[in-house]
């Protein structure tokens, strides 16, 4: 790693650090910069078949919600919660290595339904073995640890998932996820395998959303079907990385941050009317953004020197 | 025998009223190319007009229903300006149709929400059923059914027969290079809106007169209606009714005899082998 890349890095680790610092002494701001980083990872991950994949994936809140049932259950079944994230990341893995058979070979608004269905399948399955997973109840448990835990483990994560994603945009994964996106079978002529990336893809995007939903249980100490499955926690990286920029460098992180500022600024400065003009946020952004904040501020990933 | 001929009667039901929804969604779609996030909440803004305005207005439904068509006809006409769809068509077009139609989504829920806080339908009980031996058949519903039928026979009849049918058949296998031979594609944009929000008001209309909607449920409408496109495929109107049909059938069975529960899982689980299917052998 060159010493221009090790600034790069450094500086907002030291900054991520010094804010998780402050957050812990600042229960409100702890909890906006838990959602901020939450929102930050699941639009990270997105961004690789969402981005560069060229795919509308509607259903990567599924493996959110997995990890996080995985977590919660393992949780109560007595592990202890280091142990419970990882294992859901592991559930993640293991559901995306699942469903990418019928899920990879599907492209366009194919793609994006039988991602979508794939989230309300697993919702309904959750809401129908009660027995297991709580229902309609959700599941309660007790209090695991406090925010001097997992808002660093989180902030650990969001700083793991940013280092892959940006440590992957120039790479020759990236411009064979982007080939096989803009033509699958000129990709395929020149040697790219266009199941085997995206099913890469897949399961790193799937692995970290999972990681993700396995620190949900320990933040909140309570999961439920809206919290994990629910359609807004799937749309929100999806508009995320739509308003930031898809498969851009700096698109996802712009995107979470403006999207849970805004949030944020409604809910709690205007209060009424708070879900319109988030819409109306929405139609602003798609009309005068066509190419998202990342497109306003002309922020690309450079070309990668040509391999010799 | 008779119960399950009232099940498979309940499902054909709300199978065409599915069916019927869906129509005006798969016309933007095919024609377009766009996913209109908005569309399952127009829909559900037409019944709720629905059951307010008879009271208000003191007007017949029977006048209401092709009034309310002709209304959300007219507004995706106007809604969808030339300069706008322009603007939306260059670069990242599907992002931004997208973003827009989303936000209009959020914009239309959160009115809604305000105006019709609880539940409402129009839900006319006053009709006699029909009894054909020992089965029931209720007349407003089977009206729904005659209206579904009617609309995808004469969308279909319209797309095979008239000119402009043409032109968008002409869009919908050549794309943007109609432009060539001098079809306005921003012209055919508006008119493939307002034809979809057209259905999106009558399916709307006619949903009121059965079931209580709520605006929280525009998204999940938009989504069963998207997904009956593309199963279906695209400028395929009797099509859609028939997959939206399947649809009713297929969970009133399921929800007899597995229980209601699980009918959605079943669902699902059979839209994802179509799509499998129809991925294999290459019509996707």
């Amino acid at each position: 790693m060159n010493r221009s890349k090790l600034q790069f890095y450094l500086i907002p680790g030291i900054l991520l650090i010094l804010i998780v610092v402050i957050g812990r002494h600042h229960s409100y701001a702890g909890l906006l910069l838990w959602t901020f980083l939450l929102q930050g990872i699941l639009a990270l991950s997105y961004d690789f078949l969402g981005g560069y994949g060229g795919e509308l994936h509607l259903g990567h809140g599924t493996f959110f919600g997995i990890g996080a049932y995985v977590s919660a259950l393992m949780i109560l079944a007595g592990l202890p919660w280091w142990l419970s994230i990882v294992l859901a990341g592991l559930g993640g893995f293991l559901a995306a290595l699942a469903i990418s058979p019928v899920l990879i070979p599907l492209q366009g608004g194919a793609f994006s339904l039988a991602s979508l269905v794939f989230l309300f399948l697993f919702h309904s399955l959750s809401r129908n073995l009660s027995r297991l997973t709580g229902g309609v109840d959700g599941l309660s448990l007790d209090r695991v640890t406090g925010m001097d835990i997992w808002l660093p483990c989180v902030a650990l994560l969001f700083f793991l998932c940013f280092y892959i994603h940006d440590s992957l945009a120039d790479s020759k994964f990236t411009r064979e996820l982007k080939a096989v996106a803009e033509d699958r079978e000129a990709a395929a002529l020149c040697g790219v395998s266009g199941q085997k990336i995206r099913t890469e893809a897949l399961l790193l995007g799937s692995t970290m959303a999972a990681l993700a939903g396995g620190i949900l249980p320990i933040q909140s100490s309570y999961i439920s079907l809206q919290s994990t499955f629910g359609l807004e926690v799937a749309l929100a990286p999806v508009v995320i990385v739509l308003i930031g920029g898809p498969g851009t460098r700096f698109g996802a992180l712009s995107g979470a941050l403006l999207y849970v500022g805004l949030q944020e600024w409604i809910w709690t400065g205007i209060g009424e009317w708070h879900l319109a003009l988030l819409g109306l946020v929405f139609i602003l952004s798609g009309v005068f953004l066509p190419s998202g904040l990342a497109g306003l501020f002309k922020i690309q990933t450079k070309p990668a020197p040509v391999d010799r | 025998m008779i119960a399950c001929l009232q099940i498979t009667l309940g499902g054909l039901f709300i199978g065409a009223w599915y069916g019927l929804a869906a129509i005006g969604l798969q016309f933007i779609l095919g024609t377009t190319k766009k996913v209109h996030l908005t569309y399952g909440h127009l829909c559900l803004l037409a019944a709720l007009a629905m059951s307010s305005l008879p009271g208000l207005l003191g007007w017949s439904p029977v006048f209401l229903i092709p009034a309310l068509a002709l209304s959300f006809f007219c507004l995706g006409w106007l809604a969808h300006p030339r300069a706008l769809f322009s603007k939306l068509n260059r670069g990242g077009s599907q992002r931004s149709f997208l973003l827009v139609s989303l936000g209009f989504a959020l914009v239309f829920e959160d009115i809604g929400s305000r105006i019709w806080a609880l539940p409402s339908g129009l839900l006319i009980t006053r009709a006699t059923p029909w009894h054909l031996g020992s089965l029931t058949i209720p007349v407003i519903k089977s009206g729904t059914f005659a209206a579904g039928l009617a609309g995808a026979l004469t969308l279909t009849l319209f797309i095979r027969k008239s000119l402009w049918g043409k032109a968008f058949r002409a869009w919908e296998t050549a794309g943007s290079e109609i432009a060539l031979v001098g079809v306005d594609q921003a012209g055919l944009g508006k008119k493939a809106m307002a034809i979809g929000f057209g259905f999106a008001g009558l399916a709307g209309a006619l949903l009121a007169l059965s079931y209580p909607v709520s605006i929280q449920e525009g998204l999940d409408t938009t989504l069963k209606a998207l997904c009956l496109a593309v199963i279906a495929g695209t400028l395929a109107p009797l099509r859609v009714l028939g997959v939206g049909l399947l649809l009713g059938v297929g969970e009133g069975w399921i929800g007899m005899l597995a229980g209601s529960q699980w009918s959605p899982v079943l669902s699902y689980a059979i839209f994802l082998t179509i799509l499998t299917w129809r991925n294999k052998s290459g019509r996707q």
